[in-house]
């Protein structure tokens, strides 16, 4: 993800602010990290590119 | 089963991308629709493939385009699709929005509306993210009047809700829309063989699926925020 997406994207579940960590870039996009929100505290990771925003009850557990 | 297991199976088995084939038939011709203007901010639920943003960037000049899908590997085969950062997939669900009030130009959505287990909780959201003049252009090929489609809730392992015509307009009401439009787009390219060769394992007369294709096709609801 391009990190222009912070401006709109925000928690799924009480709509507040997330915080973005980084934890690897490729150029202009953010590859892994994670998105945390300001309210609630829900992680929610960034992988492959792809920030994962679904609600935690809906997110499967990443297999072992 | 969940969408998202459910549908990241069709992602695994390569499904996504028989679905663009098919839907682009019709898609096509709603996309060119919507009225997105250079610099817009455009979003496709329920994305699958992640065709349909993609069309958004390089025909109408989106500043970006965003996909949402329930199935994190419905998005990884959407990203991987394109090099253009600015066609970019999201994994969410679109009953939780996770974009703030007033933020989102258009909306389109192609055979995934019906998936909701409560779509009223999806145009409810819409209304919230989509600025005053937003649209949010809904495309569906199961629905009531469709009378041949009603046969697919059985083939899909999740829940599907079917919505009359006024249903879709009286739904998209009651959430906030205006219903600016709402039409059936005939699907005129799937090709439909002679009548010797029915019926098929599909079908069981010629008719039926000239009624299916040229006549329903895909019905297409457009809602505009006020
Ligand atoms: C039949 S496919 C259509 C894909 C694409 N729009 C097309 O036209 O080919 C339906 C898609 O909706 C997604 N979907 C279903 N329920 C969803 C939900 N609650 N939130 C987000 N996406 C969902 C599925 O994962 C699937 O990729
Ligand atoms: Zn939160």
């Amino acid at each position: 993800m391009k990190e222009d997406l912070m401006d709109i994207i925000c928690c799924p579940v009480d709509k507040h602010e997330l915080e973005l960590d980084v934890e690897e870039r490729d150029d202009e996009e953010i590859m892994e990290g994670t998105l945390t929100c300001t309210e609630c505290g829900e992680v929610y990771p960034i992988e492959d590119g792809i920030p994962n925003l679904l609600p935690p009850d809906m997110r499967e557990e990443a297999p072992a | 089963m969940s969408v998202s297991e459910e549908f990241d199976r069709w992602a695994r088995e390569g499904r996504d991308e028989g679905m663009e084939q098919r839907h682009w038939h019709t898609a096509k011709h709603a996309l060119a629709r919507i009225p997105v203007e250079a610099g817009d901010t455009v979003l496709d639920l329920g994305c699958g493939s992640g065709y349909a943003g993609r069309a958004l960037r390089e025909t109408k000049d989106a500043a970006r385009s965003y996909g949402l899908d329930a199935s994190p590997q419905m998005a990884r085969n959407a990203r991987e699709h394109t090099d253009d950062a600015d066609s970019a997939y999201l994994v969410g669900d679109f009953e939780h929005l996770p974009f703030e009030a007033d933020s989102v130009d258009h909306c389109w959505s192609m055979e995934a509306f019906f998936y909701a287990r409560d779509p009223g909780a999806v145009l409810d959201e819409l209304v919230r993210v989509l600025r005053p003049g937003g649209t949010f252009y809904c495309a569906v090929n199961y629905w009531e009047e469709s009378v041949h489609s009603h046969v697919w809730d059985e083939r899909v392992d999740v829940p599907m809700v079917r919505w009359s015509e006024r249903e879709y307009r009286e739904r998209f009401r009651a959430a906030g829309f205006r219903v600016a439009a709402q039409d059936r787009i005939p699907d005129r390219e799937t090709d439909i063989p002679p009548a010797s060769e029915f019926p098929t394992d599909e079908w069981e007369s010629r008719e039926a699926m000239v009624e299916r294709y040229r006549e329903h096709g895909t019905l297409l609801t457009v809602g505009v925020v006020p």
